[in-house]
């Protein structure tokens, strides 16, 4: 249904969806049938008109509007042909004063016309006689006068009704082929987002009760867990959002995220159009970010991963109940289901995943070594500005020789309670390239609230 | 025979191809009507060259409207215009450019123009003067004014006459204001079938 409601008139458009819809790109409509109210505010109510019809009769009123305010405007003209005529001639005063006698005269004169025809008549500079034909009813009467706002409202609301309905196509031969391939996406897109706000609600849920989760940090056994926590400014702690617990909990496991990734247990396929690899959330941002993104430690034939959440929903379960021993026994399972896979650790495809094409389309004057503009992609991958965030957020990043991350320091507080939703890698994480100066190297990495990423070398 | 006017699939420049070529008494026209639809428009909202020539850079229509002699040049080749020899040749992207720019300028200003042709309905159903109203008396003194000093014609014009033709003018800037304006003018100025 579309309603065009210009000031002094209603136009409603009712249609039926065709069922040829499912098979085509657009909807296809039938049964167009109009509603027309004339309801001038400043005319008593009583004076309004109400009409209605198919959609023949409305292509009819479209037609005689259309015809009708063309053939109102090219009067102008006479006054000017005329002028024109006769100024060469050497006597423009004749002109001018002959030409406004003929206005008046390019309408259809008053012929018989059938009672059925819709048609407008000229009344004056101002009125227009609207006959109303088959559309006339008891109350409207036959002919129905309107002034010249009330032509101008009637004549916008046709022209965008007609502009709508161009945008309806017919159904064409092959359209509905292509429209099932998009469906085939649509529906895959779908289910993938369904399943994600439904594991959003999970976990944020978890993330209600930071007290109960947070002293289970300091039970881990290894000894990067304490590491890890060190690292990680308190306050990031203090939110204790489920990814960055998770991953935190589980830094002998690839750190590719995958416990996040139990948030989206209904992914099974890799998307059409994605990257080689598949989608996989980085561990920090949440799953409403991540969906998209293509890991930092992308190794290829990831896909086992996700087949392996799918296998074990009972892990995924647990992982994002926000009771802190549920929490542990489903780490202990993501530990023994993840085991089988190959640990990501120093592993060259993840680095030259990276080394690949990012270099050479990144380059800026910034790009002192190499690992800053890896740096600077990486995070153009991923940053999403939250809605809210009104300061930009720096971080100190200090790279180990072997290219991983060694040290993160959130600059000022508000970097610190977004870090979660920057994609910041673990410490430990092989995160870039090998520096070739087998020294550290500490790189400043700025986001912007609008978007962008940059990052610069920082003096050592 | 007044055409018969089909829906367009698309109200923008781009379905309006330069190929129709208008006969030489078809320009003469165009060139006139332009003149006087932007004389309406400076007389009743008080915008000059400068917001012509903004709707130019607006619209991406620099190359053919780059300044305001450019803007000066293509309005003076109006058969009415007094001050030339030889006439003036607008060719037909040059009208289009104006007339995209024209009805640009009055969707800008189409609250304003409506409620002048409010105010004109109004004062006509009370049998009163437009003169009388603040609004369309300015209006009409300033395109008495304006269409004296600029047209070969303009003394000899009766007042009367004169305020016909802006009273015409002023409706016919409501409907180019609309968003489907420029197809309306368009069709308007390109369409001469009728009998003369």
């Amino acid at each position: 249904m579309r309603r065009y409601t210009p000031p002094t008139c209603t136009l409603e458009v009712m249609a039926e969806n065709s069922s040829l819809s499912r098979w085509a790109e657009q909807p296809v409509v039938k049964d167009v049938r109009f509603h027309l109210k004339l309801d001038d505010p400043t005319l008593a109510q009583d004076r309004w008109v109400e009409l209605h019809g198919d959609r023949a009769q409305l292509e009819d009123l479209r037609h005689t509007v259309n015809t009708y305010v063309q053939a109102f405007l090219e009067q102008s003209q006479d006054f000017l042909l005329q002028s024109v005529d006769l100024v060469d001639s050497g006597n423009p005063q004749a002109a001018v004063t002959a030409s406004t006698e003929t206005s008046g005269q390019s309408f259809p004169s008053d012929r018989d016309r059938n009672l059925g025809e819709i048609g407008l008549q000229p009344n004056g500079l101002l009125g227009h006689d609207l006959s109303l034909g088959v559309l006339a009813t008891e109350e409207s009467g036959s002919v129905i006068r309107l002034n010249t706002l009330q032509l101008f409202d009637l004549a916008t609301a046709l022209d965008d009704y007609s502009a709508d309905l161009l945008e309806l196509p017919t159904l064409p031969k092959t359209g509905w082929l292509r429209g099932r391939d998009n469906w085939a996406q649509i529906a895959a897109i779908a289910v993938a987002v369904v399943g994600l706000s439904a594991s959003a609600l999970k976990l944020l849920d978890s993330s209600m009760a930071p007290t109960a989760i947070a002293p289970t940090l300091s039970q881990g056994t290894s000894s990067n867990d304490q590491r890890i926590a060190t690292q990680i400014s308190p306050s990031v702690l203090d939110k204790a959002t489920p990814p960055v617990i998770s991953a935190e909990k589980l830094p002998s496991i690839p750190p590719i995220g995958s416990t996040p990734k139990i948030g989206i247990p209904t992914l099974v396929a890799p998307k059409p159009g994605d990257s080689a690899n598949p989608a996989l959330p980085s561990s920090k941002t949440l799953p409403q970010n991540s969906i998209a993104t293509v890991p930092i430690t992308g190794i290829p034939g990831r896909p086992t991963i996700i087949s392996g959440e799918a296998n074990s929903p009972a892990k995924s379960n647990k992982i994002a109940s926000s009771s802190a021993s549920g929490e542990r026994a489903g780490l202990a399972n993501g530990q023994a289901a993840a085991a089988p896979v190959a640990p990501i650790g120093r592993s060259p495809a993840s680095r030259s995943a990276l080394r690949g094409g990012d270099r050479a389309a990144n380059a800026t004057a910034f790009d002192t070594i190499p690992q800053v503009a890896e740096v600077r992609t990486y995070f153009q991958q991923r940053w999403k500005p939250p809605e809210g965030l009104t300061q930009t957020l720096e971080y100190s990043l200090t790279l180990a020789p072997n290219g991983s991350i060694q040290n993160i320091t959130p600059l000022r507080q508000l970097s610190g309670d977004y870090i979660d939703r920057t994609g910041m890698p673990l410490v430990g994480d092989p995160f870039v390239s090998a520096l070739s100066n087998e020294r550290n190297a500490k790189i400043r990495l700025v986001l912007t609230t609008d978007g962008k990423v940059q990052a610069f070398l920082e003096p050592n | 025979m007044p055409p018969d006017l089909k829906p367009l699939t698309s109200n923008n420049i781009k379905a309006f191809p330069p190929t129709t070529a208008p006969q030489p008494e078809q320009l003469d026209n165009i060139k006139a009507q332009i003149d006087l639809v932007l004389l309406a428009l400076e007389a009743l909202t008080g915008i000059g060259s400068e917001a012509m020539l903004q709707a130019a850079i607006d619209l991406n229509l620099e190359s053919m409207v780059s300044d305001r002699v450019a803007l000066w040049r293509l309005r003076q080749s109006s058969p009415l215009r007094k001050g030339q020899g030889g006439r003036k040749k607008l060719d037909v992207e040059e009208a289009r450019a104006l007339v995209l720019i024209s009805c640009h300028l009055a969707k800008q200003q189409h609250e304003l123009i409506r409620r002048a042709v409010a105010l004109l309905e109004q004062v006509t159903e009370q049998q009163r003067q437009p003169h009388q109203t603040a609004l369309l008396g300015d209006y009409l003194d300033k395109f008495n004014n304006t269409y004296q000093e600029r047209m070969e014609a303009g003394d000899a014009v009766s007042p009367e006459t004169l305020m016909n033709l802006a009273l015409k003018l002023l409706i016919d800037l409501l409907f180019y204001s609309a968003p489907h304006g420029f197809r309306r003018m368009w069709l308007a100025l390109l369409d001469r079938t009728k009998p003369r």
